[in-house]
């Protein structure tokens, strides 16, 4: 079964990711753009034969003003879900090799996939009120607490048992230590392939897809700690 | 006397359909069901055609393109709805780009419901076709002779 | 002197079932490029996730398109599968697979046909579609429709196909591959067949690597890539998988993979069958709503590897279904493919990617 991985990356780097990981041998599977609440999110997607390893690049935030750099000098397949995501989402895109001038898909509206349909806007709204009750509801259980804090000892105790019988249950389910292990061992294949095609670039490339791997390590390192 | 009600031609155009009904209106001239026993014959060409067949619902796009066809062929004609898509809209009824079943752009004679429909149904819907392409045709004849 | 005229192709044209339009730029007979225009058969249906909840989708992905119906309801319920975190019962995962190699027999058959039709030899067209007719009819039997087969729900099957059926399967399939092989003689091996195939609309390996092609018009071009060797489903348990290459790159080597593929394909149900475990086959998925996040799955579908990616909010709706089917793929590999070609093999050489509009424009 191959994995798969979601990376967020800015704007400004897609080109540049884009290009490393078409040098690394990459296949372009898609991309495809979706409307939340913070404005369109594109989601591109590659696939890594060795390791069969899907890799998502997901770029946050695009409105209508801002640019997006065209990838199909690297990968010309993309011209079909650029200029069906330009027809349908109204998204701008730069230096398109071949480009419909929005004439791909002729729709009667423009950019029809930005549209929040009524349906969907109230079941978001009835989640929201449903979080909201929640959230009130955690807070007075909490207020609650507090009050019977006085006789809660013997109450601590029965919670005790009872935290330990669900802890007990969790651990049936799966092994969280066996899992991160998996995934270490996976973690270590991956950068030693890597290696592995380092060692046959040249060295100046080699250098530079080295301080690109640094530097997502050093990120990911970084939310983790958050 | 019109004698196009015994080697009827048919044209097919595919609208906004899924495939399923075009490949039953295809399948539906192989030798299993052979609508062909009837002398029909599908051509390519709307100028030859008696019978349209259409599939799929309408949209922005190939609107004109069926009105197109439809204008091309020659009287008498008529127009079978295949699928509830062409009958209706069907499932997507409440799509953005789709207006609505044939009737739409075109007049619909006969409309044969199912998704995808089946190829009795299509037989059906043509023999149907056929006895309105008769009528048509005398109601032709008569306008003639009334001249 | 030459002179340069576009020639408009589609979109009602009699080789193709489906509207798509090109503008070919010709010199003479020769096409210098082909630019593809799509759009007459969107009809928005991803839009539709916003209208229809998570299970009554299942309906709508799988009329995406109505020869790989099967497949693109298969690739939905997947995604949402993993979003929702379902395991499915294995005799639903075997019962799968095995409807879809069923799809991809119907679907190759499909298309050897029309391939003939586009070649002019009637009689091979027949054939194939009446063999074809025998996998409908399984279709029929076992689930209800001929073409739509709507057995597919979120978490499992709609119902079971019990082992008396199963045999029968297999019965019937013996049949087809004794007829099959006789069709698949014809198809690889008649001159007439060769002489409008071999050197014909050539994609290099390199170039079908630059393109990201996918499904058999890449494996014709010798790229050794299908999903179903990454062993999703039920395909994990079969003894031995390996895709079907050719080294050609033309238009008899995407037509010899389809050919072969078929006879894989019997031989895989056959296996699965052998093999099918009895754990139930599961049921609609009982959960109230998607939960927050992302997932999507590569499904092998007749026509390449598809792509399925959901995007759940906490409602019962989602928010994006996105489906990138293999001919929104393959489209470049076209553009490539007619440039250079003979204005009269054309026809044929958008036959050869197997072409799906429907499923490509949704």
């Amino acid at each position: 079964m191959y994995t798969t991985e979601f990376v967020d990356i800015p704007l400004n780097e897609l080109l540049y990711r884009v290009q490393s990981l078409k040098h690394q041998g990459f296949r372009f599977i898609q991309m495809c753009a979706e409307t939340t609440e913070a404005g369109i999110d594109l989601l591109y997607t590659f696939y890594d034969e060795t390791v069969d390893n899907a890799y998502n690049l997901c770029v946050y935030g695009i409105d209508d003003k801002s640019e997006v750099p065209s990838i199909q000098g690297l990968y010309f397949a993309a011209f079909s879900y650029e200029n069906e995501t330009h027809d349908l989402f109204g998204v701008h895109f730069t230096n398109m090799q071949l480009d419909f001038g929005g004439h791909f898909f002729n729709l009667a509206e423009e950019s029809p996939m930005t549209i929040i349909t009524p349906e969907m806007k109230a079941e978001r709204e009835k989640l929201a009120k449903q979080k909201a009750a929640a959230a009130a509801k955690a807070r007075k259980a909490a207020e609650a607490k507090q009050a019977a804090e006085a006789e809660a000892a013997a109450d601590a105790k029965e919670a005790a048992v009872a935290a330990g019988k669900s802890a007990g249950t969790v651990a049936d389910k799966a092994d969280p230590a066996a899992a991160a292990a998996d995934a270490a061992a996976k973690e270590a294949e991956r950068a030693a392939k890597m290696e592995e095609k380092l060692a046959a670039m040249d060295p100046e490339k080699a250098a530079k897809v080295r301080a690109a791997l640094a530097a997502k390590a050093a990120k990911s390192a970084q939310k983790d700690g958050e | 006397m019109s004698y196009s009600s015994k080697s009827p031609w048919l044209i097919h155009y595919d609208g906004s359909s899924c495939n399923g009904c075009d490949i039953e209106v295809l399948d539906s001239m192989m030798p299993l069901y052979d609508v062909e026993r009837f002398g029909i014959i599908n051509t390519g060409n709307p100028k030859h055609a008696d019978i349209f067949l259409i599939t799929g619902a309408i949209n922005h796009q190939n609107v004109n393109v069926v009105k197109h066809i439809y204008d091309q062929m020659l009287e008498p004609k008529v127009v079978v709805a295949c699928g509830i898509c062409a009958c209706t809209g069907g499932v997507f009824k409440d799509a953005y780009n789709v207006i609505g079943g044939a009737d739409k752009a075109i007049p619909v004679d006969v409309y044969a419901p199912g998704c995808a429909v089946r190829p009795e149904t299509i037989i059906d819907a043509v023999l149907k076709a056929v006895k309105i392409l008769d009528e048509k045709a005398a109601k032709m004849d008569a306008s003639e002779k009334h001249r | 002197m030459a002179t340069r005229s576009i020639i408009p192709f589609g979109p009602q044209h009699p080789v193709l079932p489906e509207p798509i339009h090109l503008d070919l730029v010709v010199e003479d007979e020769k096409v210098l490029e082909a630019i593809p225009q799509i759009g007459f058969v969107h009809r928005g249906l991803e839009k539709l996730t916003q209208k229809r909840d998570y299970n009554q989708f299942v309906y709508i992905a799988e009329r995406t398109c109505g020869i790989c119906s099967h497949g693109h309801a298969y690739g939905y319920v997947s995604a949402t599968e993993k979003l929702l975190g379902i395991e499915v019962p294995r005799r639903a995962q075997y019962l799968r697979d095995i409807l879809e190699e069923l799809s991809r027999i119907h679907s190759h058959l499909l298309w050897l046909g029309l391939l003939a039709d586009a070649f002019g030899f009637e009689a091979l067209f027949n054939h194939c579609w009446r063999l074809r007719e025998t996998i409908l009819d399984i279709f029929q039997r076992t689930c209800g429709g001929r073409i739509i087969l709507s057995v597919l729900v979120v978490g499992g099957l709609a119902h079971d196909i019990d082992d008396a059926d199963l045999k029968g399967i297999c019965d019937k399939l013996d049949g087809i591959k004794r007829d099959y092989l006789e069709i698949m003689d014809t198809m690889l091996n008649d001159t007439s067949v060769k002489s409008r195939l071999c050197g014909v609309g050539v994609i290099s390996f390199e170039d079908a690597m630059e393109l990201s092609m996918v499904g058999p018009f890449a494996k014709g071009s010798g790229i050794e890539h299908d999903m179903r060797s990454t062993g999703y489903g039920a395909y994990a348990d079969l003894e031995h998988f390996e895709p079907i290459i050719s080294n050609e790159c033309d238009c008899y080597a995407r037509c010899k993979v389809r050919a072969q593929e078929v006879v894989q394909s019997i031989d895989i149900i056959k296996e699965l069958i052998a093999k099918i475990p009895h754990d139930g086959v599961g049921g609609k998925s009982k959960a109230k709503v998607v939960p927050e996040g992302q997932s999507h799955v590569l499904i092998e579908q007749p026509r390449g590897e598809a792509f399925y990616y959901v995007r759940g909010n906490g409602t019962k709706y989602l928010d994006r279904f996105r489906l990138r089917t293999p001919t929104s793929q393959n489209l470049g590999g076209l553009v490539k493919a007619l440039q250079g070609v003979d204005l009269a093999d054309v026809p044929m050489i958008i036959l050869t990617i197997d072409p799906c509009i429907s499923c490509t424009e949704r």
